[in-house]
Parts: C-alpha cells; sequence; structure tokens
C-alpha cells in the first residue's frame, strides 16, 4: 500500500496568508520594512528560505486593502514570486509525491507557489501604486508573462489563449520580443514563443513562424524545452505550414535547424513567406 | 465570477487612485490587475485529451463524503484519443503517479482505489467500481469518466467543504479554491512516457459516460 503523502510547502504561507494579522500585536510598518530589507538581502546571497521566511512574516501581517502598508506587501509578494520561479529553473526545494514511491524536487511546485504570490501582488497593485511602490505596472507585466511560460509549459493551450486573447499586442513578434527582453524572462522566454506560436498559427502563418524561430532560438535556456518540442516546430517551418520561407535576400529555402541564411547571415526570424507550391 | 468581482474591484478602485494628489503620477499610469486566466481543465497534448473535474455532490455516485469518511479527494478524469489522432496511449493507475499541486506549493499524492477504506461496504465497492483501471485510451467519443483518489491526510491535516480547501488551522490556516488546482500524471504514448498537466473544474453532476 502507498504510505500517505501529503508534503506541505516550506514557509507556504508567504502564498496563503490571509487575513492573519487579526489577533495578534501587528508589527509596526518600520519593522516590517526592516523585515522585508533583510528578504532582499537573503534573496540576494541566494537563501531562499530564509527569504521566503521574511516575506511571509510581511505577507502575514499586512492587508491587501491597507494603503499604509500595501507597498511592503506588494513588493514581498513579488520578493516571494521571484524566489519561487528561481527555485523552479534553478534548484527547486519543494517535493512532489514520484510514482516509485520516493518523492523528488518539484519545479511545478514552486511556479504553482510563484502564481499565487503574483495573485497576492495583483489584488495589493493599485494600493501599493498609491503607497508609493515602484514600478508595479512593469512588475505586473512580469507576473502575467511568468504566468503565461508556466502555463505554457504546462501545455494548457486554452489558458494561454485567454491571456493572449486579452494582450493584442504580443501578436507581434517584433513587440513581443521587446517586451520578453528583462534578464528575469530568459529561462521562459522560449515557452512564451511556444504560446504565441500556438495562438497565432491557424490565422497568421508568418507571425507565427517568427515566434517558431524565436522558440527554437531560446530553447537552449528553457528548462524543459526539450528535443521533441524544437523538432516539432522544425517540422511545421519544413513541411507543415502552408507557407514556406524564403531568405530575403538570397531565396534561398530556410534551414530550420540553422540560425540563419549560409549564404549571407540573414537571420532566420527575417526570413518571409510565400504559399508553398 | 470571482474574477469579474476582482475586476469590478479594480475598476472601482481607480477613481481613488485618481483622488490622491501626492500619487496623481503614478496612479495615472493604467494598471492590469485581473487574475490571469485559470488553469485549463480541458487540455489537448498531441493525440491526448484529458479533462478533470471535482464534483461537489460526488455522494451522489459514492454514497458518502468521500473527504470526511475516507479522506481522500475523488477527482474524476476523462482520457480519450483526439478525432482521427493517430498513435496509441496507455495509463496504468499504478505508474502514473497521479498528484495534485495546491496554489501555495503543497502537493498531494494519489492512493490506489484499494487503499481507501470506509466502513461501509457498498462505498468501497463504488469507490473500486469507479476507480481508473489500467487501459489503452479509447477514442474520446467513447471515452468516460474514472475517478483517481487524492490522499488528505490525518483528519484536521486537510479540510474539504464545498469547492475549498483549507491546510492547517487556527491563524496559520490557508485556503485555496480546488479550481485554482493542477493535477499531473503520467501515461505512454507511442512508448514514451509523458507527463501530462490539467487544471480542475469544479461543480455538481454525475461522471459523464461510466
Ligand atoms: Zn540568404
Amino acid at each position: 500500500m502507498r504510505t500517505l503523502l501529503v508534503y506541505l510547502a516550506l514557509f507556504s504561507a508567504a502564498a496563503g496568508a490571509v487575513g492573519c494579522a487579526a489577533g495578534r500585536p501587528v508589527p509596526t510598518r518600520e519593522i516590517l520594512a526592516g523585515e522585508l530589507a533583510q528578504a532582499r538581502e537573503a534573496q540576494q546571497r541566494d537563501d531562499a528560505q530564509r527569504a521566503l521566511e521574511l516575506a511571509s512574516g510581511v505577507l502575514s501581517n499586512t492587508r491587501a486593502a491597507d494603503t499604509d502598508s500595501a507597498a511592503l506587501r506588494f513588493e514581498a509578494a513579488m520578493l516571494a514570486a521571484r524566489v519561487h520561479l528561481r527555485a523552479a529553473s534553478e534548484t527547486p526545494f519543494l517535493r512532489e509525491p514520484r510514482a516509485s514511491g520516493v518523492p523528488g524536487p518539484s519545479a511545478v511546485a514552486h511556479s504553482m507557489a510563484a502564481a499565487r504570490c503574483f495573485e497576492l501582488a495583483r489584488r495589493c497593485a493599485s494600493a501599493a501604486q498609491r503607497g508609493g511602490a515602484n514600478a508595479v505596472a512593469a512588475e505586473l507585466e512580469l507576473a502575467n508573462y511568468a504566468e503565461l511560460a508556466f502555463h505554457s509549459q504546462l501545455g494548457l493551450g486554452a489558458s494561454c489563449n485567454a491571456f493572449l486573447q486579452r494582450a493584442p499586442g504580443l501578436a507581434n513578434a517584433k513587440s513581443a520580443a521587446e517586451r520578453f527582453a528583462r534578464p528575469e524572462l530568459a529561462r521562459q522566454r522560449a515557452w512564451l514563443y511556444l504560446a504565441l506560436f500556438e495562438h497565432v498559427r491557424n490565422r497568421d502563418e508568418l507571425e507565427a513562424y517568427r515566434f517558431a524561430v524565436l522558440a527554437i532560438e531560446e530553447s537552449s535556456a528553457a528548462r524543459g524545452f526539450d528535443v521533441r518540442r524544437v523538432a516539432r516546430l522544425e517540422r511545421w517551418i519544413a513541411s507543415e505550414a502552408t507557407l514556406e520561407f524564403h531568405c530575403p535576400k538570397c531565396d534561398l529555402l530556410v534551414a530550420p535547424g540553422l540560425r540563419a541564411c549560409p549564404n549571407d547571415r540573414t537571420p532566420n526570424a527575417e526570413f518571409v513567406g510565400r504559399k508553398r507550391l | 465570477m470571482n474574477h469579474s468581482r476582482l475586476a469590478l474591484l479594480v475598476l472601482c478602485a481607480a477613481p481613488l487612485a485618481a483622488c490622491s494628489a501626492t500619487a496623481a503620477t503614478n496612479a495615472s499610469q493604467a494598471l492590469d490587475t485581473r487574475p490571469f486566466p485559470r488553469l485549463a481543465a480541458q487540455v489537448a497534448d498531441g493525440p491526448v485529451l484529458v479533462e478533470a473535474r471535482y464534483y461537489l455532490d460526488h455522494k451522489r455516485t459514492f454514497g458518502a463524503e468521500l473527504p470526511r469518511e475516507a479522506r481522500v479527494l475523488p477527482v474524476a478524469l476523462k482520457l480519450g484519443l483526439a478525432p482521427g489522432a493517430a498513435g496509441s496511449a496507455r495509463i496504468d493507475p499504478d505508474q502514473a503517479g497521479a498528484r495534485l499541486y495546491l496554489p501555495d506549493g503543497t502537493v498531494l499524492a494519489s492512493k490506489f482505489q484499494a487503499a481507501v477504506w470506509t466502513e461501509f461496504k457498498s462505498v468501497n465497492d463504488l469507490v473500486a467500481a469507479n476507480a481508473l483501471q489500467s487501459r489503452v485510451l479509447p477514442p474520446w467519443s467513447a471515452a468516460g469518466e474514472s475517478f483517481v483518489y487524492f490522499v488528505l491526510g490525518e483528519a484536521g491535516e486537510v479540510f474539504v467543504r464545498r469547492g475549498e480547501l483549507t491546510l492547517g488551522a487556527g491563524e496559520d490556516a490557508r485556503s485555496f479554491a480546488l479550481a485554482d488546482a493542477l493535477i499531473a500524471f503520467e501515461l505512454e504514448l507511442d512508448g514514451q512516457v509523458r507527463t501530462l498537466f490539467v487544471g480542475l473544474e469544479v461543480g455538481n453532476g454525475a461522471p459523464r459516460g461510466n
């Protein structure tokens, strides 16, 4: 019989604390600001568990509707999300059960926790902005892209498309690349481009081609973006699209395994499409 | 529902921000505070289609509230092959390693149906009869739902009420909508092991096609 397995996330109050301030003495804003500063220091020295513990304290002692502490709460939630995101892509320490019976590290558990922290941040974002938090809009944008990458990695096409339908600015490869340029997204970019490829492939093959090329280019940095996925994109480019893609300078047919035209180094992403004969 | 209520709150909060003279510049920057769409509860992964559902009224199927009587959460899975799909897929619950991820990163394991026990034989029989069995995936049009049972631990550790799951107790209790949970399991597709992920739909009704 399988052993009972319930893995409680370390410091999961960082993600789940709601209304915990009731009934306890609430630390002053200065104390909470000090704890947040310590959390940042712990994050910088890669002490993920300590950073989460401190961020959890700030979240437990603040409320989304309280403008005075909303900026602290927002920053604590975003910090905890970043710590989970980094753990997901580098060294997961949350665990999950395995069919073998031996629990293993779980990147997915960290990504779930990050998504929860992003949601906590969204709920206090307006108050945080009024309270003087920095770069709130940019932080919320990061939250959306990180969640989109997570859903894409899980293969959840419907929720990816639901998000992309309300983000029309991303349907253009050039503007998407500008928005995804921030370094925190380096390990997520291939998944983001894959989501965009799937989203537009049936209605705009030239743009889908560009997203496929970008996804292939970013694939080596993305955890779990394996050769099977790359091969599927290459197959679409080479034979499944109704367009075929040619170098605009020498007209050479694209070779998806290369990054650029071998004749004149024109990047694959700049190739043009025309009806397949 | 939940999402639109939040969106409404955001809309209501905007005029307040505009009233703040000191933060006028910041507040004029539009914020997108809409929640990210929920994890999709219907997924197509290559030729495989999957749906996951938690029935609030599963007592109609089993004759008992399984979270209370057996400390498990019954989740219905519907698995099949997309129309016209080539390939062969097989699932074996012993090898599937089904697990349920909660929004805080807590992960619940699944349990073999034979290990799900209540003091009522009729319930135990229904648990076994409705459990996911080892099988080759049928075409989607012929697929029905069968159940995977997730372990809730000892009484007091995890508490399920309607569509909400609570971990711990007292001031440290943390509650999550089951609709925000994620399920993963392994199956074999053309001889290769693949991990599938799917969100959880929560609602009433009878299991379909059983
Ligand atoms: Zn060329």
